[in-house]
């Protein structure tokens, strides 16, 4: 099921928040079980087949979890006699857990990739299996093995006091730290992030689940307390967290709808008829427009997500914070897709070595990262080629940081100490802001393209193809509906340049909001609770609504 | 933030998404552009040019007592033709590029609308499509139309293309309403039919070495009639079906001569028009071999599409019978097809 879509805003979100409502109070565990039902029927919608992936795949886990934990405990039983650490305790469930995850993984959404890479490198003909990727399968597998790596480095969250003497979770066991299936099971398959992200921790989500229908004390994006939320009886009206989420889903909504998916269209016909040649302009208006596409897309969903889970009592963690406007490239990393990053820096940079030995173990660390990164979206050299551009990008930014910071501080220490020395940071200019999004356009080009000679081919329309022409299949998505209604009505389709007016606004507006505007979730906090504005949004979603019949997929929903 | 303004600012905007998708609900069920609930309404005036989306709609709430049946050859037809020579009040519901399954759904909604009051229904039958996969369809039928849930209408009702293109433009710019007579008309003009515009659009088949077999096609031939097209036929032996076979101009032939196909589409003509005439409620057209049609290129907008004065033609020769092919002349016709196709002198057509 999709959020922008009929049945999900019309029938089943509605559904799941009135029976979440009536149960929270009244039997937590209930609520629980209610959202897992739903989230199970929210993916099971796609096809049944995935859903039976997904209970497989959360029931091994929570196996694997259980087998970590009974080895933990028993060595720390054994060391209370002997003088062993349980640090190294439950090492092979731990390793059985992730290599099942991984082979989950590498079976759906590899298995082409290594076949095809394996003809083309040996001359051989395997045949291909065209197995069907499930969706999100990327996320909750790594999801899950954040979690067993958490529970392997005994850094799960321990239950309150009172939880733990009051757990009716049944697990009838009283370690605090010890995760009940069905909080589990609500970890992983919770519907509002469990599609394209984002990648949860349990630190952050297991307190909430757990404080589902009990007042508990924590502070979220919503900057409403756990506490207050879960206290009040939620009703359509007077509660803030729903009426949060409310107004960042539709914000959400509108970005993927109205602004992410009218960019789609041109970009799909450029890389439609890349083949046979596109101009110049159509081919450098290609390349920002996907770059526009793909951040209204993923920031919507991303939004929609957060509001989603708001109106649940729950916070999903940010991952997405106006990422073009990051001044270099480390700083585009800790806006774009937060949560994968901290995975990865998690647990891949730091298991590596991280930056503990020396500067080429660094670099080296950080591009394996980024090759990874590139690998987990997407099984194809073009992700690979992303993923190393991003990777050589970023340990060239760091490696130049360090050497002018080094240099700055050898400067400083020459002619004496200064405040205004000190807070010196380099690559965090006008002009690294602009070369940062200039790479991070053209390295998207062999992020979209279905292959490397395609993203050749668009890079290289940008200087062969010759000005001036844009086609009026690169036009017609901006040009159709209400927007060039509104153009009539206002009389300025006889204009000779009349064809291009949308489209130039909607670049004017996609880069003004991507590289200036507060992101949507401060909007939804400060937005004023007044008549007008409350008239606007509802405008706004009466405007997607009638926008979903040419319903598209998120675009992370592939990887 | 006070109680009372949250309360303005929920209900305001609560008020606005109710009043503006009722608005929007009751403007599409009123005008109902695609006839999913109700015939036209009179005064309004409808964009009809949607075959996909519009043709269940009229299949169910037209009135009508015959059908036109086909690809993008038959939608250069005008409807009243067939009142004038046969007093038949005929329902267009033509697919560009139909496939056989195409026909198949279509039938089972006319049938289901109309039951046996359907006298006549017209069918052009395109060769090329009739070998395919048995459940092949041009375009995927759009879920709300075809189907009878009534829970995914809300994709019709609240459906800004619909809203904006097909209730509120029509209001707002009268002049691109379509005569029912001509809906789904071709957007080429008198001027349009003549050897330049042929050239325009024809590249000659690239020549293949291989010859294909007579029987090449036949299986599918065979599989596309029993599965969608005769069953029709059989459970309503009292509705009349007049096939014709779409006249493609030389230059089509020049292409099969090229790809050595001249006699593998001569044996689907063969196939199917025997199979089609052992039934009694069934009569057949064929103008392939007419050439006062398909050598003279005044008659084509490109190789194959034809213009309205040859559907005027086709019709009149319908309510006469003239052109009609019986088991007993079928050889002949189709002797004299192969004859002009293998030797008309392609020579002389400048292309």
């Amino acid at each position: 099921m999709l959020f922008n879509s009929y049945i999900f805003i019309f029938l089943f979100l509605p559904l799941a928040l009135l029976g979440f409502c009536l149960l929270k109070d009244r039997n937590p565990v209930a609520a629980k079980v209610w959202l897992i039902a739903v989230s199970l029927w929210f993916y099971g919608y796609f096809n049944l087949g995935y859903l039976a992936i997904m209970v497989c795949s959360i029931l091994f886990n929570y196996a694997i979890y259980r087998a970590i934990v009974y080895v933990q405990k028993k060595s720390a039983t054994e060391d209370e006699e002997s003088t062993g650490s349980i640090v190294t305790a439950g090492r092979t469930p731990l390793i059985i857990g992730i290599a099942g995850n991984l082979g989950l993984l590498i079976y759906f959404k590899y298995t082409d990739f290594l076949l095809d890479s394996c003809n083309h490198v040996f001359k051989t003909a395997l045949p291909l299996k065209h197995i069907l990727l499930p969706l999100g399968i990327s996320f909750f597998t790594f999801q899950q093995i954040g979690f067993l790596a958490d529970a392997y480095r005994n850094e799960l969250p321990a239950k309150e006091t009172r939880q733990s003497n009051d757990d009716d979770s049944g697990t009838g066991e009283d370690d605090p730290k010890l995760c009940s299936f069905v909080d589990y099971a609500l970890f992983v398959s919770f519907f509002p992030q469990l599609i394209a992200g984002p990648i949860a921790d349990a630190q952050s989500m297991l307190p909430q689940y757990r404080a589902i229908g009990r007042k508990a004390r924590t502070e979220g994006a919503f900057g409403v307390t756990t506490e207050a939320a879960s206290s009040d009886h939620i009703s359509p009206l007077g509660n803030d967290r729903i009426l949060n989420g409310t107004v960042l889903f539709i914000l959400g909504l509108s970005k993927k709808v109205l602004i992410a998916d009218t960019f789609g269209k041109a970009v799909d016909y450029a890389y439609g008829v890349s083949a046979t040649g596109i101009g110049s302009a159509e081919a450098f208006l290609t390349i920002l427009f996907y770059a526009l596409q793909l951040y209204f897309d993923f920031s919507g969903y991303c939004d929609m997500a957060l509001g989603l889970g708001g109106m649940f009592g729950i916070d999903i963690p940010v991952n997405f914070d106006s990422p073009y406007k990051s001044r270099n490239i480390i700083e585009f990393w800790r806006r774009w897709h937060i949560t994968l990053n901290k995975f990865l820096t998690k647990n891949v940079y730091i298991p590596l070595g991280g930056n503990r030995k020396g500067n080429v173990r660094t670099y080296v660390n950080l591009l394996i990262v980024f090759l990874i990164s590139g690998i987990w979206h997407g099984a194809g050299v073009t992700f690979i080629l992303w993923g190393c551009m991003h990777g050589l990008m970023y340990v060239i930014t760091r490696a130049y940081m360090k050497l002018m910071e080094k240099a700055h501080k050898k400067e400083s220490v020459d002619s004496g100490p200064d405040e205004a020395k000190e807070s010196y940071k380099p690559c965090t200019g006008l002009l690294s802001r602009i070369i940062t999004f200039i790479f991070v356009c053209i390295a998207w080009v062999f992020f979209r393209s279905p292959d490397v000679s395609t993203a050749c081919t668009i890079l290289r329309s940008t200087v062969t193809g010759g000005f001036g022409h844009i086609g009026d299949g690169f036009l017609e998505g901006f040009n159709s509906g209400e927007f060039w209604y509104a153009l009539k009505i206002l009389h300025l389709t006889n204009l000779s340049f009349s064809r291009y007016i949308i489209m130039v606004l909607f670049a004017i507006f996609g880069l003004g909001t991507a590289l200036l505007a507060p992101n949507a979730l401060y909007i939804s906090k400060s937005m004023k609770r007044t008549i007008p504005n409350g008239i606007m949004l509802g405008i706004l979603f009466i405007w997607s609504v009638l926008s979903l019949s040419g319903v598209s997929t998120f675009l992370y929903f592939n990887f | 933030m006070t109680d009372k303004k949250v309360r303005n600012f929920i209900l305001a905007m609560g008020v606005t998404v109710a009043l503006g998708l009722i608005a929007a609900g009751a403007a599409v069920i009123t005008v109902d552009p695609f006839f999913h609930y109700h015939a036209p309404l009179k005064s309004f005036p409808y964009v009809v040019d949607d075959q996909v989306d519009m043709n269940p709609g009229l299949a169910a709430h037209m009135d009508y007592d015959s059908v036109l049946l086909g690809s993008s050859m038959t939608v250069a037809f005008d409807t009243d033709w067939f009142m004038e020579d046969m007093g038949l009040k005929t329902q267009k519901l033509s697919y560009n590029g139909a496939y056989p399954k195409d026909q198949a759904i279509i039938l089972d909604k006319i049938f289901k609308a109309k039951g046996d009051s359907v006298k006549r229904v017209f069918l052009g039958i395109d060769e090329l499509n009739y070998s395919s996969d048995t459940e092949q369809t041009k375009f995927e039928p759009t879920d709300y139309i075809y189907d009878d849930n009534v829970i995914n209408d809300v994709k019709y009702i609240w459906n800004k293309t619909v809203l904006l293109d097909y209730v509120i433009k029509p209001l707002v710019d009268r002049s691109d309403a379509s005569e029912w007579n001509k809906i789904y008309k071709p957007w080429w003009q008198p001027m349009h039919y003549n050897l330049a515009n042929v050239r325009l659009y024809y590249t000659p088949a690239p020549e293949t070495p291989d010859k294909t077999t007579a029987d090449e096609y036949i299986e599918g031939i065979r599989a596309n009639l029993d599965a969608n097209i005769l069953p029709y036929i059989e459970a309503h032996p009292d509705t009349e079906y007049t096939i014709f076979y779409p006249p493609y101009s030389i230059l089509y032939w020049y292409d099969a001569k090229r790809q050595d196909q001249i006699d593998s589409i001569i044996a689907k003509y063969d196939y199917m028009t025997r199979r089609l005439l052992e039934y009694d409620n069934v009569e057949v057209y064929f103008f392939q071999n007419d050439r006062d049609i398909i050598c003279d290129f005044d008659n084509y907008a490109d190789h194959t599409h034809y213009s309205p004065e040859v559907c005027h033609y086709m019709t009149d020769c319908m309510a006469e019978g003239k052109r009609r092919v019986t088991l007993q002349d079928l050889d002949k016709e189709l002797e004299d097809l192969k004859d002009l196709a293998e030797n008309y002198d392609y020579d002389s057509i400048d292309l």
